[in-house]
């Protein structure tokens, strides 16, 4: 990309024995995260897959910072970490291409640079031609890839989705999943996906990680070698999801 | 007056974080208006001080409470997107937080103002020998109704120009981005 410096092989990730607790009100300590371990490839594309509710998106906040573990160690290799959420979460008074820019507007100042990088990302998710669009303007697809250009705007080595297509409609949904994996092969990020969709898992990644319930923990890694582009009703697609299927129904 | 509506806004906004505040405020929002102007011109005089300061006290509790409304409605989601970005806590608070207040901190001035034209009447009526609330008394005193009429009139259009040459375009321009497009919503 044009700017954010070096491109370097930067965005592995590696958590070793991490635990998170949560401590009651009443004192008591209750156990979210039991010591998670796994390593993700720079440049992979790696999900984590578990039922609502699990503590997947935990594993998330940590990576991300916005929360802190209780021990272990969590190592990132690289500083930036674009973050794409449930909701869209964009600023509904900016426009488009303001909300891509966001979080880029404290570091540059120059007005035509931040909005020649608006343009670059607008292009790369398929909305060139939407910048002066307000967001309620746009359908909730469309949402969330100006909160997935918002997230690649910063340059990051790492990209952090928290069940970003499970509010959209299906067919959406595989619009945008067949949109991400050409935006991964394009750019290059390293992306760890949450999902509590099997198909959804094995169709985009590489590796899956299978979460169990309360406590979390990685019970299961599992990678998928075939090839990109994926095509929905592979059939080697539908038999790596059944076995998943059949193993979380035994857990 | 106006400067009692920035001084409410801004005493709104500065104490936002004080519970204990609360009930200050919600005494101020129940003595009536009246007693505001009253004590106003007993304590500093029969001027136009007297007049700015009772229409601050009578605004602030009614300003600050719609404020206090505002902040608690902030979406603490698009706050943690800031943080997960890591935008400045001013940036937060100028970019996030101050957006999403300013619909309340205009409906409070809306409504300040308002307020601050009753005041404003009652204690020009009470206690200044000019103005409009002193006109009305003068006319009432001398049973003109068509000069209460003129002047109620005149009082109408100063706020109707307000209304639509002040708050309808800043509104309208702050809060453009909520017309939509439907067209645009079934484009994929």
């Amino acid at each position: 990309m044009a700017h954010g410096g070096s491109c370097t092989a930067v965005g592995a990730i590696t958590l070793k024995n991490v635990s998170k607790e949560h401590v009651l009100a009443g004192g008591g300590r209750l156990s979210v995260l039991e010591s998670i371990s796994f390593e993700v490839a720079d440049h992979s594309f790696t999900s984590i897959l578990g039922p609502s509710g699990c503590g997947k998106s935990t594993i998330l906040n940590l990576i991300a910072g916005l929360d802190k573990h209780s021990s272990g160690e969590i190592k990132i290799d690289g500083a930036r970490v674009g973050l794409v959420f449930q909701q869209p979460r964009l600023l509904n008074w900016r426009t488009v291409a303001d909300n891509v820019v966001l979080p880029l507007e404290g570091q540059l100042s120059d007005k035509a640079a931040l909005r020649v990088i608006a343009q670059t990302y607008r292009t790369l998710v398929g909305l060139a031609g939407h910048e002066d669009y307000f967001p309620l303007q746009l359908s909730g697809g469309m949402q969330q890839r100006v909160a997935i250009a918002r997230a690649l705007a910063i340059d990051p080595d790492v990209l952090l989705m928290d069940e970003p297509f499970s509010g959209l409609d299906e067919i959406t949904a595989r619009k945008l999943r067949q949109e991400l994996l050409r935006i991964w092969q394009d750019t290059g990020k390293t992306i760890l996906f949450v999902t509590h969709s099997i198909a959804e898992s094995v169709f985009l990644s590489q590796q899956v990680l299978i979460v169990s319930e309360k406590p979390a923990r990685i019970f299961k890694s599992t990678k998928i070698d075939l090839p990109y582009p994926r095509q929905y009703g592979d059939i080697r697609l539908f038999e790596i999801e059944t076995k998943l299927t059949n193993e979380f129904l035994q857990l | 007056m106006v400067l009692g509506v920035t001084t409410g806004t801004i005493m709104g906004l500065s104490r936002k974080g004080a519970v204990f505040l609360d009930s200050w405020v919600l005494v101020g929002l129940t003595v009536p208006a009246i007693v505001n102007s009253i004590i106003c011109l007993l304590w500093l005089g029969l001027n136009d001080r007297a007049a700015i300061v009772a229409i601050g006290t009578a605004a602030f509790p009614a300003v600050s409470i719609s404020i206090l409304q505002g902040i608690k409605g902030i979406d603490t989601q698009l706050v943690s997107m800031g943080q997960a970005f890591h935008l400045s806590r001013s940036a937060i608070i100028r970019k996030i937080i101050f957006p999403q207040l300013l619909p309340h901190i205009l409906a409070s001035m809306r409504y300040a103002l308002g307020i601050c034209w009753k005041i404003c009447t009652t204690v020009e009526l009470i206690g200044m020998s000019s103005g409009v609330g002193y006109q009305l008394n003068y006319w009432f005193g001398l049973f003109s109704m068509t000069q209460v009429f003129a002047w109620t009139l005149l009082f109408l259009l100063v706020m109707f120009a307000i209304e639509y040459l002040i708050f309808k375009p800043i509104e309208k321009r702050l809060t453009r981005w909520r017309t939509g497009v439907p067209a645009l919503q079934w484009a994929q």
